[in-house]
């Protein structure tokens, strides 16, 4: 029993449901030759799930089944661990786990992986794949050390950062890599989404009750799908008047800025 | 950015302005004020120009009205008066002068041997009024009917006042203090003579030690204390010691300087005891500390050999331990503080400890000892003293304030002074009084303010009193602890009621109430801001290219301009916080590490980072989660525990989940104790899909891997982790 979000997750090109002309343009891409990928866009927008697809699209099934690693690199003050997923062709980093030291974690670890070939001699391309996540939070020196490496292994190497926003990736990674925006779905797609999800749970779904569960979430599809099935386990009949419940932290925020607007004065 | 050119431009442009004007009015004054009067000598008046420099620093910011007459802001020439030519005469300020601050004028007066008091009272000469008097003082000018002077009568009675000497006083006011500083400056040269010459190398301090208990200055009453206590010693030692009012040893504290060591060894000495003294060169470990009391109680000193036997007699055992230095035993002498109680309380002889500061450190030997306070000695015990001695040295005073000047200024550490006075002896023969001011500027000391103090005074009203230091000073306090003073202010300044600046738009349709709290916000947004300016500089500072040169910006954004808005008055009364921000940092840093390792093991079937899974998937899964527990009771425990297989979540990362929502605590408390222990005993029991084998380094790294084996199958490849320890990278 996995929650909705990961059990209806797509995991090809063809079955992703948003962004259908990005899909196909990424599909022509894994027939060419593949560049260095920069994926960007607002959270929940499907960034992860189309890498994941892009990487079945690239090397097939054997690229779902991922594990995870710990790895230890010696730093000159300590050591430092990290964790990293990895399947059989790809392997997926998260240096901003360690903070200030990610810029090690490229010297030691990224060059260590992209100074090999393919091993597998029945892989379908013959590069491996690094998947960089929260590349936005990488440090200026560490996205420094990421730049030649991306250019003197482009034979063994493929990149894909994902990040947010592109405004704290420098101006020589932009340039070396091909930038993707993922947009929010619109609120069509999203509907139907939640609509599929609903028919094969079993749960009427009604149209109004969709809308304004995609105006609260503010058309981010993954909140969207979580908030419908935190209703649909709290209430038996889900009619247009349920009470679409708030996140938590947003409901902190929102007591707070309550509190500002009723009183302004100095209160400690 | 305009703002802060306000705080620079207004006083840094007027110093320029009058440094540039000052030969000109030189002139002006001159031929004006002064046509009688010889040229002033030049190298004299630029102390006095500076001083009027640095007030207008003061005064410039603050000032209500902007200076329409130039005449207020130029500079006036200081005449340079006849010696002691203010003798006799006491003085009382109140309200600001014109050009002076209240400093330099008191310097002033205190220069030419006059004297300053707080109060006006019936024998007060003049009272010199400025701006914004006191009401108070005014009445009592009035019913004491005190003639009053303003700035520029001030300034010509000191230039037209007969020179007077302080030996020979005119004024009959002055008489009574006068003479009582003459008869100790009174040279005594049977003794003098021959100390000065024979004992040359000796210091000041070890020359003119207290040879009786008259000679000590202050404390009577505690040296009154510690002599009572050891006269009553032995008869205590009979009837035992109850640690209420018996003690059978003294814990003497006081600040450095003021004759503790002296005080405890004189009297000592006339109680008859051999003093034996441990002090912070000898070590005083436990067992040093055990043999070093064995011999001083078990046998007799030397000195016993050498009497009669009948005074033999009655001085056995007559052996006293001084402990000197007591809060230096810490961290070498382990062990010393508790072993020195266990002494005392078995002790057969008198001890005497002696330290600076009881703290925390000595509370356990504060229990079992009487403790006797000394306090700093007031000037006027020490006056008389210094007087003598320096009349003995042949170190001439131009005036009796001079020694008070620095008696002040040595914090009445009466070794401090005799110290300084003694270098200063090295070079010169007399002393004026610019010279004793010069002597305590050149040792003061630079004492680090503890962030409590400094925070204290940037809120307080008096360091931005007009009559305070200037900008640099102000700046001078956030470099006492540049890092954590920010923080303070920003964690304390909405608890500062602050004062409304006068400067405020007055206005008639709006309630005055209403406008008092307009512009409490208004200040309080402007400190707001200029912090938040403050914390662009930090991240410039400490960022990845650092610059420290911002520091003086960064602490006129974070400390500066933020008080110079808000403060005013602790309203709640409360000491001023701790940063918060501190604990907050280490807590964001503890979620954020908790949540990681969520992520990392949910990583395997969800796609989002770690900010997503605290935003959409927790408030999701925290329901997911407790709910079934909550309203099932043990029969939802499978179903719990199932979605956590699903997701690879342990038990840790249940609880952690449950830490990481909000109101997570209370849901703990609405599942039932007993629903909660089986749902522990049930998962602890069953074997769950991990997501990795962490192996653990060396020794044990064998059986862990061989215990976890069979939790393995459905999550990775077990044969890879299993076999090598280290772990497995992509190149498989």
């Amino acid at each position: 029993m996995s929650l909705w979000i990961d059990k209806y997750r797509p995991t090809t090109l063809e079955t992703l449901a948003f962004n259908k002309e990005l899909s196909r343009k990424l599909k022509n891409l894994t027939d060419s030759d593949f560049p260095h990928l920069l994926i960007y866009g607002p959270s929940g927008a499907g960034k992860k799930t189309r890498v994941l697809c892009i990487l079945k699209e690239l090397f097939g099934d054997g690229a779902e089944k991922i594990k995870i690693d710990q790895r230890s690199v010696e730093t000159p003050r300590k050591k430092i661990e990290i964790n990293i997923i990895s399947s059989k062709y790809h392997i997926e980093l998260t240096p901003s786990d360690v903070g200030i030291y990610d810029k090690i974690v490229f010297q030691e670890l990224l060059t260590e992986i992209a100074q090999t070939q393919q091993i597998d001699a029945g892989a379908k391309q013959r590069f491996k794949v690094v998947v960089i996540n929260e590349a936005d939070e990488i440090t200026r020196d560490a996205q420094a050390a990421l730049r030649r490496t991306m250019e003197k292994y482009m034979s063994n190497l493929r990149i894909i950062l994902c990040c947010n926003s592109t405004s704290r990736i420098i101006e020589p990674i932009r340039s070396r890599c091909m930038l993707l925006r993922v947009p929010l779905p619109s609120i069509d797609e999203i509907s139907k989404a939640l609509q599929h999800i609903a028919s094969s749970e079993n749960i009427r779904l009604s149209k109004v009750l969709t809308d304004k569960i995609i105006k609260q979430t503010q058309r981010n599809p993954r909140k969207a799908i979580l908030t419908f099935e935190v209703m649909a386990s709290q209430n038996k009949n889900l009619n247009d008047n349920v009470l679409i419940p708030k996140v938590d932290w947003e409901q902190v925020i929102d007591d707070i800025v309550e509190k500002i607007v009723k009183t302004q004065a100095v209160e400690t | 950015m305009s703002d802060i050119r306000k705080y620079f431009n207004a006083p840094g442009g007027a110093s320029k302005k009058n440094a540039k004007k000052t030969p000109k009015t030189d002139n002006n004054d001159q031929s004006e004020n002064v046509p009688e009067e010889p040229r002033v000598n030049p190298g004299k008046s630029k102390p006095s120009k500076r001083a009027k420099e640095d007030d207008s620093h003061t005064e410039a910011p603050k000032k209500k009205q902007p200076k329409t007459t130039p005449s207020a802001s130029e500079p006036k020439e200081i005449p340079e008066g006849a010696e002691n030519c203010l003798f006799g005469k006491t003085f009382v300020f109140t309200g600001d002068l014109e050009t002076l601050s209240r400093e330099d004028s008191q310097d002033l007066v205190k220069r030419y041997g006059g004297k300053v008091t707080a109060t006006p009272s019936s024998r007060t000469t003049y009272v010199v009024v400025g701006d914004n008097p006191g009401p108070k003082k005014l009445e009592k000018i009035k019913q004491h009917n005190i003639p009053t002077l303003n700035e520029d009568e001030l300034l010509d009675l000191i230039k037209n006042a007969p020179a007077q000497s302080a030996e020979q006083p005119k004024s009959a006011k002055g008489k009574s203090r006068a003479s009582d500083a003459m008869e100790i400056s009174d040279p005594i040269p049977t003794t003098s003579g021959s100390s000065s010459t024979t004992l040359l190398s000796q210091l000041w301090s070890d020359k003119y030690k207290p040879k009786s208990l008259k000679e000590l200055c202050g404390n009577k009453s505690a040296v009154e204390n510690l002599q009572k206590w050891l006269k009553t010693w032995e008869s205590n030692l009979k009837s035992g010691f109850d640690f209420k009012s018996k003690y059978p040893a003294a814990l003497v504290s006081g600040p450095p300087g003021i004759g503790k060591t002296t005080a405890a060894h004189l009297i000592s000495k006339l109680e008859g005891y051999d003093v034996k003294e441990f002090n912070a060169s000898d070590t005083r470990s436990k067992k040093a500390l055990q043999m070093a009391v064995k011999t001083a109680t078990q046998n007799t000193s030397i000195m016993g050999f050498f009497q009669s036997e009948t005074e033999k007699a009655k001085k056995m055992g007559r052996t006293l331990i001084i402990m000197d230095e007591v809060d230096g035993m810490s961290a070498g002498d382990r062990g010393g503080v508790t072993e020195l109680v266990q002494l005392i309380k078995k002790t057969q002889v008198p001890i005497i400890c002696i330290c600076n500061e009881k703290g925390k450190k000595l509370q356990s030997l504060a229990n079992v000892c009487n403790e006797i306070r000394f306090q700093k000695p007031r000037v006027e015990q020490v006056r008389s003293r210094i007087m003598t001695i320096t009349s003995r040295e042949n170190l001439k005073f131009s005036q009796v304030n001079i020694v008070d000047e620095i008696i002040t200024g040595a914090n009445a550490d009466i070794r401090q002074i005799l110290n300084r006075l003694s270098s200063w002896k090295l070079a010169n023969n007399s002393i004026n009084y610019d010279e004793g001011k010069a002597i305590n500027k050149a040792s003061e000391k630079n004492v680090v303010l503890d962030p409590f103090d400094i925070i204290t005074r940037l809120f307080g009203t008096s360091i931005w009193n007009n009559r305070a230091g200037n900008l640099n000073d102000k700046l001078e306090l956030y470099f006492h602890e540049s890092d954590i003073v920010p923080l303070m202010i920003q964690e304390n300044y909405l608890k500062i009621k602050p004062h409304i600046l006068s400067n405020t738009i007055e206005r008639d349709d709006v309630n005055p109430k209403e406008l008092e709290k307009f512009s409490i916000l208004d200040a309080i947004s402007k400190a707001a801001a200029s912090i938040s300016d403050g914390d662009i500089c930090d991240s410039m500072i400490h960022g990845s290219q650092p610059q420290w040169t911002l520091m003086p910006v960064h602490g006129m954004f974070s400390c500066v301009i933020p008080t110079y808005h808000v403060h005013g008055s602790n309203t709640s009364g409360a000491r001023y916080a701790f940063p918060s921000f501190l604990g907050q940092t280490s807590k964001t840093n503890k979620y954020k590490r908790i949540l990681r390792e969520v992520q990392i093991h949910m990583r395997l079937k969800i796609s989002g980072d770690k900010n997503e899974i605290r935003q959409s998937y927790l408030p999701a899964l925290f329901t997911a989660l407790s709910q079934p527990l909550i309203e099932k009771g043990s029969k939802g425990i499978p179903e719990v525990i199932e979605l956590m297989d699903q997701y690879y979540l342990s038990k840790d990362d249940w609880d952690a989940i449950m830490e990481l929502s909000f109101g997570g605590d209370k849901i703990l408390k609405d599942i039932n104790k007993s629903v909660k222990a089986a749902f522990t005993k049930k998962y602890n029991s069953s074997s769950h899909p991990i997501h990795f084998l962490k192996v653990p380094s060396g020794k044990s790294s064998k059986t862990a891997s061989a215990d976890a084996v069979p939790d393995f199958e459905d999550a990775i490849e077990v044969e890879e982790v299993a076999e090598e320890d280290e772990g497995v990278v992509s190149d498989d």
